[in-house]
């Protein structure tokens, strides 16, 4: 397998080598990439000083971008997988060995921190209601039981990443869900399995009510909005 | 009075965009619908009696109401087709980040 480890960051520096040491130790036969997303601190110096391979945008493109970045760049450099993941070392690269597992030729395969039991990842409420509802639309319009549709923690291959290379929405924070939806409308097969992970280490993730509710309300009008959307 | 001001918005603002489309400022495509404006302005300074008999003839009872309607409608597609602009500029920027990206990266580690 031909795999190219993806690590989207924006000011990571204090766990981004981390992230990449694990990387290399749990998947050596795997590349590593960074995309730094215009981070002001010293992300990409780090991340080749450990062993990565950099892509650095001229400013700040937000997720979804540097993600479509880092397609382009696997499909332009050969790589038959994408593997995704989290530069604040949330995602745990030993339990990337589940999602390539179940891979298959064209398909997408996600990594749910929710799949065996909700309550193991301590999240509050707001936001667990939020992320309930977002991947029972999910599930229903993509035909197959999801449970974190939000999770970055995910592997491509084949079609998927000539699609995303192309076509990998750049909403800010819809990019997850969405990314789903289109894959599933071009015929590419989506699974979960569920993973262990880290809570976050640094950086503090968005908890509050009020904003929960505006990112659902968002992130229901991107999932709107893309099932009408034309594939371009 | 009201008049005389008028008059001296609509051609200002008729010169202005004549001089912007000269100095090359303001491109063809955006300037169509100005110099339309532009004219219409100077054309009801010229014929407001015009102005006043179509607004009539459309059903609205004070010219000012059919004014300030067409001046919204104006607006409204104006800044329409400024949103459609700036996303797909926002979008070509965005693409061209991505290629310079990958492009700088295999600059500096040709492999």
């Amino acid at each position: 397998m031909n795999l190219l480890v993806v690590i989207p960051a924006l000011n990571e520096e204090r766990s981004i080598g981390k992230v990449i040491d694990q990387v290399r130790e749990s998947l050596p036969f795997a590349s590593a990439l960074v995309v730094d997303d215009g981070s002001s601190d010293s992300t990409a110096k780090v991340a080749k000083e450990h062993g990565a391979m950099v892509v650095s945008l001229p400013f700040n493109v937000g997720v979804g971008g540097a993600v479509r970045v880092a397609f382009k760049f696997a499909l332009q450099n050969g790589f038959s997988t994408v593997l995704q993941i989290d530069a604040d070392g949330q995602h745990l690269p030993s339990e990337a060995l589940a999602l390539i597992d179940q891979v298959e030729k064209d398909s997408i395969v996600v990594g749910s921190r929710f799949s065996d039991n909700i309550f193991n990842y301590k999240i509050n409420r707001a936001r667990r209601f939020a992320m309930r509802v977002l991947a029972q639309i999910t599930s229903a319009i993509c035909e197959t039981k999801l449970t974190d549709v939000t999770s970055g923690f995910r592997i491509a291959t084949g079609k998927s990443i000539h699609l995303f290379a192309r076509d990998y929405p750049r909403e800010y924070l819809g990019d997850t869900v969405e990314s789903l939806i289109i894959a599933h409308k071009s015929g590419i097969k989506i699974k979960e399995v569920p993973v262990r992970m880290n809570p976050r280490e640094f950086g503090e993730p968005s908890q509050n009510f009020l904003k929960s509710f505006w990112y659902l309300i968002r992130v229901l009008l991107v999932v709107t909005l893309s099932i009408y959307k034309k594939p371009s | 009075m009201l008049n005389a001001t008028y008059w001296a918005i609509a051609v200002i603002l008729f010169i202005y965009i004549i001089k912007l489309l000269r100095r090359k400022a303001l491109r063809e495509k955006y300037a169509v619908v100005w110099l339309l404006l532009g004219t219409s302005l100077v054309f009801g300074a010229v014929f407001p009696s015009a102005v006043n008999s179509f607004s009539k003839l459309l059903g609205f009872q004070y010219l000012s109401n059919f004014v300030l309607f067409v001046l919204v409608l104006i607006n409204l597609f104006i800044s329409m087709q400024l949103s459609l602009t700036s996303g797909k500029l926002e979008d070509q920027v965005q693409t061209l980040a991505e290629e310079i990206a990958i492009i700088e990266s295999e600059r500096q580690n040709p492999s």
